[in-house]
């Protein structure tokens, strides 16, 4: 220690003296020269970290983010115009990309202590790591997006009418584009575990409640359909707000009767809320819609549009006593509620009384590539949407 | 005669030790001050997004 300080006090005393025998010349040139490498060098450096084959270094990007993009059309286009990792990641701007290089150290100490190195381990930190990027991309208006893509050389007559609708009023607002289009690089994060959960969890809150016989009840969660009190092979699924009347229990289950139309054609195996409007109840087994002991048939009618003949049939089945609500509204109130919030992320969402029942599911499978809704909600707000068309609706169009 | 052999002498180790110091300085010091002191240029703008926020456009 006292060497190392001697020592330091030695080299200060000849850094604060002008050179003695090192000309001033000599000096200034090799602070120049040693200068202009340094500078090339850490430029070099700089670029080689802002490579794609830096990025991928690492086993989990390599394994995850890589992969993913490789399916997407940022990868492999008509044009041939390839964005790679650093093109949508760093910002240009010097003083930014300062910024995310330290902010990536951070990365780097992931990778020392393995936080992402499996699958499950960066699945689970999935969506953490997607909202950094998304917070960065709505500060910046999508900056390193509209590096390439500019509402201004937008040609929208050559986008679809659907597009063009959309994509104008998002020129008009400068709305950034990560507003609609998440996930188009990299898988989506498993987001609406909080949507699953309500439905599950006002299905658990009701669990344990006793039921009346001759009451009619609405499913909040899909549920599976039994052939008896005891058998453990599903019918088929009950989709969520749908509704029954309970006429029996027995042990665990509840004897239900189901009031449905299906197509008399074919199998039949869709279970529909009206005659012929496509809101689907349940779907069954092929089996279990071909079972005459399972359903009584009621009336027969032709649709005239289709030409398909449509009956009516009620069905006996059983299901578990698990959490159903009595009150329908509860459930359209959630469904309201979860199709405001999902939809008005991109657009003014349509009245629902805007369609009718069957021209919502058209309408809702073109959009529903655009979020990333569990299974229970998506069944709920189409049929929300459906059960509050025009079809349905007092004050529809 | 033998004060000037310990002059010469003096003079070598003056310039050997300014030679280490000037290679030590552009080599060592000066490169590693100056990218430590642009991380922590990094350092402080991702700090401040954190607390004043993220860039806008």
């Amino acid at each position: 220690m006292k060497k190392l300080f001697s020592m330091i006090a030695r080299f200060w005393g000849v850094f604060n003296k002008p050179s003695k025998h090192i000309s001033l010349g000599i000096v200034t040139c090799g602070a120049f020269l040693a200068g202009i490498i340094f500078w090339g060098g850490f430029n070099t450096a700089l670029e080689a970290t802002n490579t794609e084959a830096f990025c991928i270094s690492c086993h989990s990007m390599k394994e995850n983010n890589y992969q993913e993009i490789q399916s997407t059309i940022h990868w492999s286009n008509r044009s041939g115009v390839r964005a790679t990792c650093p093109d949508c990641h760093v910002p240009h701007k010097w003083s930014d990309k300062m910024a995310a290089k330290a902010r990536a150290s951070k990365d780097v100490f992931g990778w020392l202590l393995g936080t992402v190195n499996t699958k499950e381990k960066f699945e689970s930190k999935r969506l953490h790591l997607a909202q950094n990027e998304w917070a960065r991309f709505k500060a910046n208006g999508s900056l390193e997006c509209r590096n390439c893509h500019d509402y201004k050389s937008m040609d929208f007559t050559k986008m679809s009418e659907k597009a063009q609708v959309q994509m104008r009023k998002a020129a008009e607002r400068d709305q950034s584009c990560l507003d609609c289009h998440k996930g188009i690089a990299h898988n989506l994060p498993e987001m609406d575990t909080t949507a699953i959960s309500e439905l599950g969890k006002m299905a658990k809150n009701l669990e344990g409640h006793s039921f009346e016989v001759g009451k009619e009840y609405y499913s909040l969660v899909q549920t599976p359909l039994y052939k008896d009190d005891k058998e453990t092979e599903y019918l088929g699924v009950l989709t969520p707000a749908t509704k029954f009347k309970v006429i029996g229990e027995s042990g665990k289950r509840l004897q239900v009767e189901l009031v449905t139309w299906h197509k008399a054609k074919g199998y039949g195996r869709v279970l529909y809320f009206d005659f012929a409007k496509n809101i689907v109840q349940a779907t069954l087994s092929k089996e279990a819609s071909q079972d005459e002991s399972l359903f009584v048939r009621g009336d027969k009618k032709e649709d005239d549009l289709t030409g398909l003949p449509w009956e009516q049939v009620t069905f006996t089945l059983w299901v578990d006593k698990k959490g159903y609500e009595e009150n329908l509204q509860n459930i359209w109130d959630y469904a309201k509620d979860a199709y405001q919030t999902t939809c008005s992320v991109c657009h003014t969402q349509p009245a629902e009384a805007h369609f009718d029942a069957n021209t919502w599911v058209g309408m809702f499978a073109g959009m529903q590539g655009f979020v990333n809704l569990d299974g229970d909600t998506h069944d709920v707000i189409l049929k929300y949407l459906q059960n509050h068309s025009s079809d349905y609706s007092k004050d529809a169009h | 005669m033998k004060q000037q052999t310990s002059n010469v002498e003096v003079e070598k180790v003056e310039k050997k030790g300014e030679w280490k110091l000037f290679i030590f300085l552009t080599v060592f010091l000066f490169p590693i001050l100056a990218t430590v002191s642009v991380f922590g240029y990094g350092f402080i703008m991702w700090m401040s997004n954190i607390l004043f926020g993220l860039p806008t456009h």
